[in-house]
């Protein structure tokens, strides 16, 4: 999988193409320790060409949701997740959690 | 259609996941499994492979996955057996999916998806040792096959 993180001034936007599985999942959980690290709360993964995501993407990402959350400080969401990707979210009961944007560019005007 | 038996025998550590996700595409290919049910094998088979990696063996129990893959009919029968302690999935809390996100907790979602999506899951502890975990999943009709009357 590779990881793409482009720095904003509100926003991080780490892109993953390929498989979010137990082989890669630690390498996101990596990046994002890295960017919270630095005071970087407010993530947006653009999942546009991630093909797969497994529940070792799904707890990194839900570790990273609840540590942006905490004291208010950010958030992280997802943009143009494919139909089977956020299948796995729905089977996880995280699509309610989570907020699912369309489109990377209004996903930041949103932030 | 006949019966398609395939074995696969790799070291139970996570740098094997990518022989074994490559091993389970060419059964989609050969199967002509939709989209979605390649999706979905995968996913249980990823889980179960992970729980055998990271709850099964450790540094000081290495072992092998060992996975069989097979079509019977319009069953697909994916099992799996290690040589790590015995495992009691009844041990495994079931996530609370409903429950708000600061009650979270990141366990037990591998399982839990297994028996969301397959149509049988059953765990077996093997004498003298290991354990052998069972997943059966009918298929849908293959796109090129006349769907059923």
């Amino acid at each position: 999988m590779d990881i793409t993180t482009n720095s904003y001034k509100r926003v991080d936007v780490i892109k993953l193409k390929g498989r979010l599985d137990g082989t890669t999942a630690p390498s996101l959980e990596a990046e994002i320790k890295r960017l919270m690290d630095n005071n970087r709360f407010r993530i947006l993964i653009d999942l546009s060409d991630a093909t797969f995501i497994s529940s070792a993407g799904v707890k990194v990402l839900l570790g990273a949701i609840k540590a942006a959350r905490r004291y208010n400080r950010g958030d992280v969401r997802l943009v143009s997740a494919s139909p089977k990707v956020k299948e796995v979210f729905n089977l996880a009961g995280l699509d309610k959690l989570f907020t699912f944007e369309d489109d990377q560019v209004s996903a930041i005007g949103n932030f | 259609m006949g019966r398609c038996t395939y074995s696969l025998t790799v070291p139970g550590r996570v740098e094997s996941l990518p022989q074994i996700m490559a091993f389970l595409a060419d059964r989609a290919r050969e199967w002509d499994l939709e989209t979605g049910e390649t999706y979905e094998i995968e996913l249980v088979v990823e889980e179960a492979c992970m729980n055998i990696i990271h709850h099964g063996y450790s540094e000081a129990i290495q072992g092998e996955i060992h996975l069989v893959c097979q079509l019977k009919g319009q069953e697909m029968t994916f099992i799996l057996e290690d040589d790590a302690p015995p495992f009691d999935p009844s041990q495994v809390p079931e996530p609370d999916v409903e429950a708000p996100l600061e009650e979270r907790t990141l366990g037990g979602l591998g399982i839990f998806f297994m028996r969301r999506i397959m149509d049988k899951v059953q765990f077996e502890q093997l004498k003298p040792r290991g354990n052998r975990l069972t997943l059966v999943k009918h298929r849908t009709f293959p796109a090129s096959a006349d769907p059923p009357v």
